[in-house]
């Protein structure tokens, strides 16, 4: 799923006719300054990180003068939010809210159909408001095929609790203009939280849009680069394996960095080991032996579907690339991924990176093949003299993932005993 | 004179062929024939290996991309098989981590296994 920031939500809004606040996005506090004094005082300024609740968290502010503005922004910079950087702040009208308003369409994959979601009760604490009352949030299906129009718009809008003649006329358009946003974008969620209802009518004072990874490819206008969904902004390394899935369906190759910079693995006395697995189950049962032994999976990685041995290749490259690694496991669930296809792939990659051995690594390296293929996947590995490695272990199906992480404990012991490495 | 031939993936496989002829093994064309859905390398009456689907029908992904006819011509060939993935941004990456002297691993030292 690819989230879009809020001003690039609102900005998509109204390119669909649907209000949204004057302002615009920047990356520091003296065109913050210049932006409030061309939309005039007073100003929202808030940071732009794909997280929820910020204004409970410090980021959203206020501003009624220009050294206020400068001081505000200054201050979202300098303090990441949720952890996150601020790298962006929008700066935007403030608006005289009367009431709040929410508003979403999304997909309901039991019904396989788009759902429409109206709250007269809208604002940060919507959740809380669904989970304590769910008749506050009135759930309605659209037929795809009829799409949402002004009429059945209008029907919708009666029926939600507390909604007014006035709310349902000047509501109706909105609803229409964001389920329209919902299908020509391709959109897994758009929402808008609060729509403000003021004296000039409703206007989208914040936006969420999520965007179908799958989709991505249609929508080269949005410029968006398709990575995992983290909830922080991709690391290059992400953007990079992103563009592996492009255009090849054959299997996919998922890539998420936990811990990009070592940090992490540092700080709790952990040896950073890059990962790739096939099947989520045994990546996550393989990381949850291999942490008590004193590793710590730098990245997260699922090779699964079949992918083809290019799409191995391009993948182990990319895992490989992490400059904080001191060793790598490749465990496969049984399953019936041609194993054999898999293992080419993979020494394709040591291959090329590791040139001066023919594909012998120097960091400890594991390699369980389990599944269709298995003993054929282990005989590319002897085949190319990979195998020979003192620093490769191969196992095949007889061992489970328990096994599998001693087996790479014992090895990474031996190859730090004898290089001298200090982890 | 070379074979090139386009994939699914934007990558593509060129071949050398004039080194073919020589080539006792024919390891490509053996491994290419065991892949579904049929081969895409097969022997042509020169002795060198020649393509039996369109260049449409490999770039749609009649070519598995299985890497076979790359990795066997390496060791049972002439070694003329050359296989290009696109990887945009990887090379790019690797030299802006290297300045800031955040060394990958395989190049901080790769005869290490020689070594020890
Ligand atoms: S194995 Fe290599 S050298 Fe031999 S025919 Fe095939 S491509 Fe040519
Ligand atoms: S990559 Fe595989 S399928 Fe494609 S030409 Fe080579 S051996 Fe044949």
């Amino acid at each position: 799923m690819a989230r879009l920031y809020e001003y690039q939500g609102k900005e998509l809004l109204r390119g669909m006719g649907i209000p949204v606040p004057r302002g615009r996005a920047v990356r520091d506090p003296i065109q913050a300054a210049k932006i409030a004094q061309e939309i005039g005082l007073p100003v929202a300024i808030k940071a732009q990180v794909l997280a929820g609740r910020r204004g409970k968290s410090g980021g959203i502010r206020f501003a009624t003068t220009l050294e206020e503005v400068r001081m505000a922004a200054r201050a979202l910079f300098r303090e990441p939010l949720h952890g996150i950087p601020v790298e962006a702040i929008l700066v935007e009208e403030r608006l005289e809210i009367r009431r709040e308003i929410y508003l979403a369409v999304t997909a309901d994959p039991s019904r396989r159909q788009p759902v429409v979601l109206v709250s007269l009760t809208g604002g940060v604490d919507i959740e809380e408001t669904a989970a304590q009352d769910p008749r506050q949030v009135l759930r309605t299906p659209v037929n795809i095929r009829e799409g949402l129009l002004d009429h059945a718009a209008r029907n919708i809008l009666r029926k939600t609790p507390g909604a007014t003649s006035a709310d349902i006329l000047s509501l109706a358009p909105v609803l229409c203009s964001l389920y329209r946003t919902y299908r020509q974008f391709d959109c897994k969620l758009v929402e808008i939280n609060p729509v403000a209802l003021t004296s000039a009518g409703p206007v989208a004072a914040d936006a969420r849009v999520d965007i179908d990874d799958d989709a991505i490819w249609r929508h080269p206008e949005l410029g968006l680069r398709m990575t995992e969904e983290t909830g922080r902004p991709p690391t290059p390394l992400e953007v990079i394996a992103g563009t592996i899935d492009v255009g090849d369906h054959r299997g996919t190759a998922h890539f998420v960095q936990l811990d990009p910079d070592g940090s992490v693995a540092r700080e709790l006395g952990k040896i950073p080991v890059a990962f790739d697995c096939v099947g989520t189950g045994a990546s996550l049962t393989t990381m949850d032996e291999l942490v008590p032994l004193g590793y710590y999976p730098v990245n997260f990685a699922d090779t699964s579907g079949n992918p083809s041995a290019s799409k191995m290749y391009r993948i182990t490259k990319v895992i490989l690339a992490q400059p904080q690694i001191q060793g790598y496991l490749f465990i496969s669930c049984i399953s019936s991924q041609q194993l054999d296809n898999t293992a080419r792939g993979i020494v394709a990659a040591l291959k090329e990176v590791f040139p001066a051995t023919g594909g012998q690594p120097n960091i400890p390296m594991l390699f369980a093949f389990r599944g269709a293929y298995d003993e054929e996947a282990v005989q590319v590995f002897r085949d190319h003299g990979i195998a020979a490695s003192p620093w490769v272990e191969l196992l095949g199906r007889e061992v489970d993932e328990r096994d599998a992480a001693l087996a790479f404990h014992k090895l990474h012991r031996r190859w730090r005993d004898a290089t001298g490495s200090v982890p | 004179m070379s074979l090139e031939f386009h994939l699914l993936s934007g990558g593509s496989i060129t071949i050398h062929t004039p080194e073919c002829p020589s080539c006792e093994s024919k390891a490509c064309v053996k491994v290419c024939a065991e892949q579904s859905p049929g081969p895409v390398l097969i022997l042509g009456e020169d002795g060198r290996p020649c393509l039996k689907p369109t260049l449409t029908e490999i770039k749609r992904g009649v070519c598995t991309e299985c890497l076979g006819c790359l990795l066997e011509c390496g060791i049972h060939g002439n070694n003329v098989v050359r296989f290009q993935a696109p990887l945009e941004g990887l090379e790019a990456y690797l030299a802006e981590q290297e300045a800031a002297g955040r060394i990958p691993i395989y190049r901080q030292d790769a005869k290490q296994v020689e070594s020890t």
